[in-house]
């Protein structure tokens, strides 16, 4: 039996709408302004440059419980939070707090760069391989509260597990809607 | 439902010695968090199993605007003298000689996306770190890589750190024989032996099979061992030219001979008496002279050799030092397909300039070595998995790592190369110019080392850049050049062997600082890095990549002849002359003129070194013995435990092998040999701390001692001891250590009064 019902360690990702025209070297600078005017909650410590990488985590905003990648990964950049440690409560509010940041972050970024984070489509990979396995017990577990969070995005049309194997387990789902995620934040401020 | 852990959903595939010492720093985790170990002491312990600090882990950052604290949620707990507890760290895995295997890889990519920060990156001594890693993750990755056979003890601290060797070990057509049976008895040989366990600073090994090539680079390490034949009695016969005292650093040296020849037998019994007399006489109270380098300056290599040959007639003969030599084919590769030419026509696009500088053969017809350029050092767990799979598919099973940052697969099959090649190209390491000037080196510099002053790797990535859109365009003479950068004088980047080395410093101008890198040219790669470069001035660093360009067309204009190379050119025309080349590039423009001078590659920050912290490359200097107590005071807890759950017989047992442990660590800081055997621990207790009256309490004179001959001649009785007699026991392995303690400080206190 799993124990994902344990599991902290997620990745959620949302994908550019414009990924032909990101330059990664302009994120460097928003990042470090994030961690200087604490604009995101939890602490920030430093960013780390991987832009030399293939497919790799582009930019990365390294945090003490979470971090977020500018990520290049599938040759599909999107920004992505990675959760690490110290979330508190069970995998829903873990996802939808993690939720709740990459939003913030994705307003930021598109406030000062030309760059346009799609909401219409999301993806979250649970890395923890003791507690969320990439077998069917973990997807049965996980995909009503993957699905349950993702909603907030907009109504799931459809959702994709990704293929079994070394990879971590991968849920891609993609929703009605299409808004910007500053409309999101405003509406769940609301 | 309860928690599994790691440990536990592993179970049997962890080996029980690696989880046993995996288990004591799971304790001593637990003891920190208890306030009950002392941070230097803590330090040390985590540096021994590779677990490094990193840049801001003193809890302050400079945001660009000045020094912030950085508030983890930790509070007042720390992982070091001034090093914050939830501040991440940098995790050093140990792949000896740089051999990985398909399964292995598989692990790190999975550790790498759990734990750090989805990069897994190849260092300049064949290891993989693993950066950002929390230290209470550190815990179960170890346990994880048991499982694979990767340790990361003594990846750090004062000892034996990764034993490299020549990549194309096995496989190369110059070598006299394969060293890599050697390396791997070296390295498991002194993996936790007591021998290396005093040093006062690191010690750094290399292997190479052969003199003239530069893949062993021995010429720079603590101890390098040169593959040599020579004729015997009509056959032939292995041994080692063994240099000693070599190092790079601020002030690079080269080793010197100790011999110059050591038949295969004497391998690591002159090994350990080497680093016996290190561990005695090295200096241990300024760690900046206690490189094996200075004694060895200090005394002469004639005195060290006399004293190491002295030592080695005194060591007690240990049948592992031969033990290996008996089945000396056991790490050999072997290949999975048959060797046949490479094809000649259907190649796909770039093949070729990939194969003329990524591809060389073996000295097995029909089988080649490809390299694999990784930018930086640095790839993916995607990457990782695909690397795996392409092993398994082509080359049985394993890789190697380099000490240029790379990987390369060997007993590769020519007809396999292009296929190999079109999978390398689908996941972005397909790159062509290996070994050449757009394979730059760099350390981790600013980006996470604690003592970086300038972005190495930010500067090397845009070189990197530069060179790679107008690499086809550069001479060939100027494509083999080597460049290579380091972020401080501790020089990790290993620049003071390349043809362009980068040293990062840093400069005052106006009242701001600027990064800057001091130019080293003409470093001498070949012959195991026979010779260092020449500083020939400093440029800021956004003008680096301009003046390399300067640097190589003035080397092709001016060059005597065609087959000049650029070490020679170097050597004729001298400082003075290059310091005119590089003058345009060193002026600096006012701030306001141009403030993209005065912040460092990749980073937008305004320039400042107030980041640097305290390094931790040296370790901590925690004499053995200090070791051995708290490891015996570990083992009486573990005892004490037992008798709590009611398992006397095991609490015994575990007791009196504390006291065991407190002895010897008392037998070995008197600088005395002891195996592992009760009867040889008690014995030279006996001699060396009873009969001396050494270990004699002023008011309970030799008491303390009997518990342990005591406890030793009743030992046999421990496996149906009841709970009153483990008790008893117990009681008195906790005054055995407490003695052991007051023994250890009265030595102490006299050797500082005598040297005073």
């Amino acid at each position: 039996m799993t124990q994902a019902n344990q599991a902290q360690k997620f990745q959620i990702k949302l994908f550019l709408e414009n990924p032909e025209g990101l330059d990664l070297a302009a994120v460097i600078p928003v990042f470090h302004d994030l961690i200087r005017e604490k604009q995101l909650p939890e602490l920030l410590i430093d960013v780390a440059d991987y832009a030399h990488v293939h497919q790799g985590p582009g930019v990365v905003l390294i945090g003490h419980g979470y971090d977020l990648y500018l990520d290049l990964r599938e040759g599909r950049p999107g920004l992505l939070f990675n959760r690490k440690r110290d979330a508190e409560g069970g995998v829903e509010a873990v996802l939808n707090q993690g939720l709740d940041i990459l939003l913030r972050a994705a307003a930021r970024l598109e406030e000062r760069l030309p760059i346009r984070v799609g909401t219409e489509r999301v993806q979250i990979r649970a890395i923890d391989r003791l507690r969320t396995p990439n077998c069917d017990e973990t997807h049965a577990f996980l995909q009503p509260i993957v699905s349950k969070v993702a909603s907030r995005l907009g109504a799931v049309k459809e959702s994709v597990r990704g293929p079994a194997g070394r990879e971590a387990y991968t849920l891609e789902l993609s929703v009605d809607g299409g808004k910007r995620p500053s409309e999101l934040i405003a509406e769940v401020a609301a | 439902m309860s928690e599994t852990s790691w440990k536990a959903h592993l179970g049997d595939r962890i080996p029980p010695d690696m989880g046993a010492d995996i288990d004591t720093f799971a304790g001593q985790i637990a003891l920190k968090k208890e306030g009950k170990i002392s941070d230097v002491m803590f330090a040390e312990t985590r540096l021994r199993r590779g677990v490094y600090g990193q840049r801001y882990d003193n809890g302050l950052r400079d945001d660009g605007t000045g020094q912030q604290p950085l508030v983890f949620p930790c509070g007042d707990l720390k992982k070091g003298p001034d090093t914050v507890w939830d501040a991440p760290g940098m995790s050093r895995l140990k792949i000896p000689y740089g051999k990985l295997t398909a399964e292995q890889m598989d692990l790190l990519a999975d550790l790498a996306e759990e734990y750090s920060d989805s990069i897994l990156h190849v260092t300049t001594r064949q290891d993989i770190q693993l950066h950002f890693v929390h230290i209470e993750d550190t815990v179960d990755m170890l346990y994880r890589l048991a499982t694979v056979g990767i340790t990361t003890r003594e990846a750090c601290g004062n000892s034996v750190r990764n034993v490299t060797a020549c990549p194309f070990a096995g496989v190369c057509n110059d070598q006299s024989f394969d060293v890599t049976p050697y390396a791997h008895a070296y390295t498991y040989y002194f993996l936790g032996h007591p021998d290396v366990q005093g040093f006062g600073r690191k010690f750094k090994v290399a292997f190479s099979g052969c003199e003239d090539h530069p893949c062993g680079l021995v010429g720079f390490h603590d101890l390098g061992a040169i593959a040599v034949l020579r004729e015997d009695n009509g056959e032939q016969k292995r041994g080692f030219k063994i240099v000693v005292g070599g190092g790079l650093g601020a002030v690079p040296v080269q080793a010197k001979v100790l011999t110059e020849f050591c038949p295969e037998e004497e391998l690591l019994p002159l090994a350990q008496a080497v680093s016996r007399v290190f561990a005695r006489l090295g200096e241990k109270r300024s760690r900046a002279r206690a490189r094996i380098k200075f004694l060895v300056d200090k005394i002469g290599i004639d005195e060290f050799r006399r004293l190491v040959e002295e030592e080695r007639a005194t060591l007690r003969h240990d049948d592992n030092w031969t033990r290996y030599v008996e089945d000396i084919h056991a790490t050999a590769e072997r290949p999975l397909r048959p060797g046949s030419a490479i094809p000649t026509e259907n190649l796909p696009e770039g093949f070729e300039a990939w194969s003329r500088t990524n591809v060389r053969p073996q000295a097995q017809e029909g089988y080649y070595i490809a390299t694999v350029k990784m930018p930086l050092g640095d790839f993916t767990p995607t990457q990782a998995r695909a690397l795996a799979d392409l092993a398994r598919k082509y080359t049985g099973d394993t890789m190697r790592l380099t000490v240029e940052q790379n990987l390369i697969y060997r007993w590769v099959s020519g007809e396999d190369l292009p296929s190999l090649y079109q999978a390398l190209v689908e996941i972005g390491l397909g790159e062509a110019g290996a070994e050449g000037i757009t394979d730059v080196t760099s350390c981790p510099g600013t980006d996470t080392c604690k003592l970086g002053i300038s972005s190495s790797r930010g500067l090397m990535g845009e070189v990197r850049k530069r060179l790679s859109v107008i690499q086809d365009e550069l001479h060939p003479d100027v494509q083999k050049l080597r460049i290579k950068a380091s972020g401080c004088f501790n020089s990790c980047g290993q620049h003071h062997v390349a043809d362009l080395g980068f040293l990062g410093i840093s400069r005052q101008v106006g009242g701001r600082r600027v990064p800057h890198f001091n130019m080293v040219l003409g470093g001498q790669w070949t012959e195991n890095a026979k010779s260092y470069g020449l500083v020939v001035g400093a440029v800021p660093s956004k003008r680096v990549p301009e003046s390399i360009q300067a640097v190589t067309d003035y080397y092709l204009e001016h060059r005597a002849s065609d087959d000049e190379s650029f070490q020679a050119f170097i050597e004729r025309v001298g400082k003075r002359e290059f310091r005119n080349v590089l003058k345009p590039f060193q002026t600096i423009p006012s701030y306001e003129e141009d403030p993209s001078y005065y912040s460092d590659w990749g980073d937008p920050r305004e320039y400042s070194i107030g980041d640097i912290g305290v390094g931790e490359c040296a370790g901590e200097i925690v004499p053995i013995a200090e070791f051995g107590l708290q490891a015996a005071e570990q083992l009486l807890f573990e005892a004490q435990d037992l008798l709590d759950e009611k398992r006397p017989s095991e609490a015994a047992e575990r007791g009196f092998r504390a006291m065991l442990t407190a002895a010897q660590a008392l037998i070995r800081h008197l600088d005395h040999q002891v195996g592992e055997e009760p009867d040889d621990i008690v014995a030279q207790f006996r001699i060396h701390l009873d009969e001396t009256e050494i270990f004699h309490d002023p008011y309970a004179k030799g008491k303390f001692a009997n518990y342990l001959f005591a406890a030793h001649a009743d030992s046999a009785s421990f496996a149906t001891a009841d709970h009153e007699r483990a008790h008893r026991l117990l009681d008195e392995v906790g005054h055995f250590i407490e003695a052991s303690h007051a023994c250890y400080q009265r030595i102490t206190a006299q050797s500082v009064a005598a040297a005073e």
